[in-house]
């Protein structure tokens, strides 16, 4: 300050003693160099930049590393140079990670996080320091100038170099205006100035205190918002390419044929360099097995390609003299009539043990009905020893004898591999694991509910609820569900769930199911037949065969993607259906359902027994996860007779009863379309109906074991297990889990981050204020004007 | 009020006017004007470098937030760089705690699989850091073994601060740790010029700079310092943009390495690390091949192994992106290295001056 009150005391003597001499010379400037005019100015403050003067940027700083390498630059140079680096550096990573990861949203998840945190580091202080300061002061900390050499730069980077030169007429008013800076005041641009700095100096220290702990936040919480649409985007980007490919492999088999072709021309060099091994080599073995199961996706295919294998090294064969001299001790060749002789050529060259142990034993006189017996021994014997001396042998053919064979295989399990390539990707976006369309809409589902479950106002559930549902507690739940049974709200909830359960059913129902079964047995068969001809029987029938064989991939595969898929769908419906059924507990509907039921089988319908049901019936569906029998629901906690639960299977998958969710949605649609939208829970119902209700009433059983084997009867245990789902405790215990833990994680970082920015914007405002010498220079200047 | 002003009095030998209640006591100035550390990194490179950064960053998180927010006339750009250590910092911790505070909360499976994800997270932030800093080393330290050019040469820089209003200061000198070619644009030739410790001679640095970069005592003639500045330079930039290239993929590899997953299962307890590199010294001491339980022997273990996964993954596809961006982090250090120490043109390095300055030197000029 003491500089700023001598300069004004320096300026107000120079104002009563305005003459200021000339100078008594002049110079004469013809011919000579003179500094250069300053072009400098001030650029315009944008939040986000014109991509031209990215791009021109950009290009400047390819050519500044150019000339860097070349030992030419200067410190503006190598300082965007770093900045260059440093985002180089960080695309690098992402890249990395992009590939590394196998997940597509996480592999877009690093590029996200990249730009996020970047966007992070200029947005911050933009938001929290640079408007709030300009807003109030008129004073634009990161104010940006371009000199005459064409660099931009911070104006207030450096607060011993500040070109407030730059500021015009206009500009320092409003700062002075925005300053508070009394108009009288003498040399009051210069005071400006100084604020100004003051201001900015403040400013970007704020900034600096602040960026390590905003940033990767910020970053962080905006990767986090990001993430549900973006899933949302590569789901549907998957779910159309995948669609297209399956329904158009031509159009999508250009580039993997050509893929394809360089990896059959890899596989015949690797052929080539090993021609000279022997095929039982273990190291050669490993390898071609290695190269040969690349494509194939599954163990079954694998077994029987090392079936094939082996079947393959089983050529080597026992020589003529080898066999003559078995033969030597118990046959006298040499008085062998030609024709025997002839025969037992034959079967020499066809390794016909069998043949050649009759021949001899018919050479020994071991004929007739007396010598049967002895007969029999003789030649179990010697086809005992011929295989037993074979089996010593080991394989010499040589790869190269092999060559032709083994190309044959591995093209047809290329094309196989392809192929079936298209298959898994449509299987897989849809169904199979982490990002797919089923656990993608499994969390949709539970985010639906448990939104259902917490209603508009937080006070429907308390985070003390949800902590209690997340620790599987049924009296809650239970609670919760009485709860939205009587709100408002229970129709909305209801329409959404159904729609979203529509929803799955239309993307992985029974035409999608259906596709798969029909993709996949045209692949699979086609690439069976295709190797039967060709006769590698082992791989071809683990491939698929004609019903013969169960343990096929082709089984496998299709098997596998019904019990995914069924199990969600299961598992929406029987959520579904405990909202319904607590609905029509509610309001009274159920009860005298219930009644009917139990007249029906000719017992009394008192209270207690319809109160018990009832309460069965709500904790079958949120906890049981087994319907076996009566007996394992009775370990389970289930205190139910025989009869009681066949009554409790009838009333809750009779698809006729009218149920709440019919009203509910009547309420708001037509009933025909109401009844459409209801297809789907209703065929559930019967499904459950066909395969568990009559299964626990005795019916199944009995026809399974007659009609259908042993395979059959564990395919039915799986479908049951796949129809009874996921309990609606455990769904609904995983879904406040999950919400309790973003929820944590938001309340401390993003509580966090709210703290920080009020803290910072607040801070701001501590910013720009006058000095007390400020404060003081003015006010004696009042007094004074 | 009476201040320091850290002028020279030319009465006293000690080298610092002070007036007033002070002026009996005998205040110990460390140095007169700006000094270079050549003889200190020489003798304790690590202890300088150690002293260096200890200094800044108390500092950067005590006296500059404080000038910064006061809005002090003698806050400059070097307290404005050196607080940007504090946001890198502060940075990482919160980076690594993004990932590791919250997983506490978490049941058992969610815990477990985000304490995997923080700990390479941390683990990342880590190796960023160290692969940045260490990684500018491969290019630096050989320029500095052939051409004796030591980018990073510090040196101490005394300010004579303004007096501020109503502040009580007394002592308006202060010291700052700069490095002699911070600035290719500016650097500090002054402070090589009769300096003892590189001979007797006004031009001994670059004299001795000048040979190493090939030119023979004739090239030199009376005048070493003008011929030898321009390839200092060269040389300077050189190493300093190869060396900023090649530290963000060096970083970005150590990243990479810090996602692998032989780090899923690393335990980090400070106590029991501390505990077992107490025992195991005494282990060493008994008997040299009685290491056993050592973190840090599993940590080694543990960085062979995920070394070994960046560039050979379950992933054919993983494995080629590693490789590259090793190869890329690796490529660039040896193309900074050929490009640093190996001289094409010799003349080159003469014009990279004129090529940054925007006035034509063969012209006459005058300032009016």
């Amino acid at each position: 300050m003491a500089n700023l009150i001598s300069s004004i005391i320096i300026s107000q003597q120079e104002g009563n003693n305005k003459t200021i001499s000339k100078p008594s010379f002049t110079i004469d400037t013809t011919g000579k160099v003179t500094p250069l005019e300053y072009k400098g100015k001030l650029l315009p403050s944008r939040i986000i930049g014109s991509p031209v003067t990215y791009a021109k940027d950009l290009k400047d700083d390819f050519v500044n590393i150019k000339d860097a390498a070349n030992g030419k630059s200067n410190d503006y140079k190598l300082g965007r140079i770093n900045d260059v680096a440093m985002k180089l550096g960080s695309l690098a990573l992402a890249s990395y990670l992009f590939v590394k990861n196998p997940l597509k949203l996480n592999k877009v998840k690093e590029y996200i996080g990249f730009g996020t945190f970047f966007a992070s580091m200029a947005v911050w202080p933009k938001l929290a320091i640079q408007l709030p300061i300009k807003a109030r002061t008129g004073v634009d900390i990161h104010q940006k100038y371009i000199d005459s050499q064409g660099r931009k730069k911070m104006l207030y980077l450096d607060p011993q170099y500040v070109l407030t030169d730059l500021y015009s007429r206009e500009d320092l008013d409003r700062i002075g205006k925005g300053l508070k800076v009394s108009e009288n005041l003498p040399d009051r641009d210069n005071f400006i100035k100084q604020r100004a700095q003051k201001t900015a100096l403040q400013g970007n220290t704020l900034w600096m205190m602040t960026a390590g702990a905003a940033t990767p936040v910020m970053s962080a919480l905006a990767c986090n918002a990001l993430e549900k649409p973006v899933s949302k985007l590569i789901e549907h980007s998957n779910l159309v390419s995948t669609n297209r490919a399956i329904n158009t492999p031509e159009v999508f088999d250009n580039v993997s044929i050509m893929k394809s072709d360089i990896k059959e021309l890899q596989f015949s060099k690797f052929l080539k360099k090993n021609k000279n091994k022997s095929l039982s080599n273990p190291e050669f073995m490993s390898q071609l097995f290695e190269k040969l199961s690349a494509g194939t996706n599954s163990a079954t295919i694998n077994d029987g390609l090392k079936q094939e294998l082996n079947a393959l090294l089983e050529k080597p064969t026992l020589s003529a003299e080898a066999i003559q001299k078995i033969l030597k001790d118990k046959v006298d060749i040499s008085s062998l009539s030609d024709n025997v002789k002839e025969e037992l050529n034959k079967a020499i060259s066809e390794q016909n043990f069998n043949k050649i142990a009759e021949l001899a034993a018919d050479t020994s006189n071991l004929t007739g009905a007396k010598n049967k017996k002895a007969r029999n021994q003789f030649i179990n014997s010697l086809v005992k020893t011929l295989k037993a001396e074979k089996s010593e042998l080991k394989s010499n053919t040589t790869v190269q004898e092999a060559s032709e064979r083994l190309m044959s295989l591995y093209k047809n399990l290329s094309q196989f591999g392809r192929e079936r390539k298209i298959l898994d990707d449509y299987i897989n976006v849809r169904a199979v694991g982490a990002g797919s369309y089923v656990a993608n809409h499994w969390e949709r589902v539970s985010n639906k509910f448990l939104n259902g479950l917490t209603g508009k106002t937080k006070s429907f559930l308390s985070p003390k609820e949800l902590k209690a549902i997340a620790d599987g507690d049924i009296e809650t739940l239970s609670k919760c569900l009485d709860k939205l049974a009587g709100s408002k709200n229970y129709n909305k909830v209801v329409m959404d769930l159904i729609n979203m359960v529509n929803g799955y059913e239309e993307e992985v129902g029974e035409s999608f199911l259906e596709n798969v079964e029909q993709k996949g047995k045209e692949i699979f068969k086609k690439t069976s037949n295709n190797l039967k001809k060709e006769n590698f029987i082992h791989t071809a029938n683990k491939i698929s065969s004609n019903g013969e064989i169960k343990d096929t991939a082709q089984n496998a595969l299709i098997n596998s993607v019904k019990e995914n898929v069924s199990g969600a769908r299961s598992s929406f419906y029987r959520l579904l259906q405990t909202i319904d059924l607590f609905k029509q507990v509610q309001d009274g509907s159920f009860e005298s359902v219930l009644r009917n039921a139990i007249e029906a089988q000719g017992q009394t319908a008192d209270k207690a027994t319809i109160d018990r049901l009832i309460s069965l019936c709500k904790k079958y569906l949120l906890t049981a996860t087994t319907t076996d029998n009566v007996e394992k629901l009775k370990s389970a906690g289930f205190n139910v007779s025989e009869d009681e639960f066949k009554i409790m299977m009838n009333v809750l998958y009779n698809s006729n009863a009218e149920n709440s969710i019919t009203r509910s949605l009547s309420e708001k649609i037509k009933p025909e379309e109401a009844n459409k939208l209801l297809e789907g829970f209703n065929s559930y119902k019967e499904e459950y109906k066909e395969k568990v209700v009559n299964w626990v009433n005795g019916i199944t059983p009995e026809l399974s074991r007659r009609t259908q084997g042993e395979a059959a009867q564990s395919a039915d245990a799986v479908a049951r297990n796949s129809l009874v789902g996921k309990s609606v405790l455990d769904f609904a215990k995983d879904a406040a889990a999950k919400r309790l833990r973003s929820d944590k994680w938001l309340k401390i970082f993003g509580g966090g981050m709210i703290v920080l920015t009020a803290a910072t914007i607040a801070a701001t405002f501590a910013i720009g204020r006058k000095s007390k010498a400020e404060k003081e220079l003015e006010a004696e200047n009042k007094v004074n004007g | 009020m009476v201040y320091n002003l850290g002028l020279q009095n030319i009465n006293n030998n000690h080298g610092i006017i002070s007036f007033g209640s002070k002026q009996d006591k005998e205040k110990k100035i460390e140095h007169k004007s700006d000094v270079l550390l050549y003889d200190e990194k020489k003798k304790h490179p690590l202890i300088l470098g150690a002293k260096i950064q200890a200094d800044k960053l108390e500092k950067a998180c005590t006296i500059y937030p404080k000038k910064g927010l006061q809005g002090s006339k003698n806050a400059n750009f070097y307290e404005f760089l050196t607080m940007g250590e504090v946001p890198y910092l502060i940075g990482s911790g919160m980076m690594i705690a993004t990932f590791n505070l919250a997983s506490k909360f978490f049941d058992t499976p969610s815990a477990q699989s985000a304490s995997k994800i923080g700990k390479k997270m941390g683990l990342g932030v880590l190796l960023y850091g160290l692969g940045k800093t260490f990684s500018k080393k491969l290019i630096e330290v050989p320029v500095n073994m052939k051409y004796g050019i030591d980018v990073n040469l510090p040196y101490k820089k005394k300010i004579d601060e303004l007096p501020e209003y109503n502040n009580k200061k007394d002592d308006l000198v202060s010291y700052e740790y700069h490095k002699a070619y911070e600035s290719v644009d500016f650097s500090r030739w002054d402070l090589f010029y009769d300096n003892k410790s590189y001979g007797d001679e006004r031009n001994s640095y670059y004299k001795k700079i000048g040979k190493k970069l090939g030119l023979t005592n004739e090239e030199l003639g009376t005048a070493a310092d003008q011929k030898v500045k321009p390839l200092i330079t060269d040389k300077v930039v050189k190493t300093k943009v190869f060396s900023t290239l090649s530290s963000y993929l060096w970083a970005a590899t150590g990243v990479g390495i810090a996602m692998q997953k032989p780090w899923e299962n690393i335990t980090f307890n400070p106590k029991k690390i501390i505990q077992t590199f107490k025992n195991n010294s005494k282990i060493i001491e008994q008997n040299e091949h009685a290491i056993k339980n050592n973190w840090f022997k599993d940590f080694g273990k543990r960085f062979g192994e995920s070394c070994y996964k960046l560039v050979n993954n379950e992933s054919k596809s993983a494995s080629i992106a590693g490789r590259l961006l090793l190869g890329s982090a690796v490529a660039m250090t040896l193309l900074g290295n050929f490009s640093t120490l190996f001289d094409f043109n010799k003349n080159r390095g003469t014009n990279s001056s004129a090529a940054t300055s925007i006035i034509d030197e063969n012209k006459e000029k005058v300032v009016c």
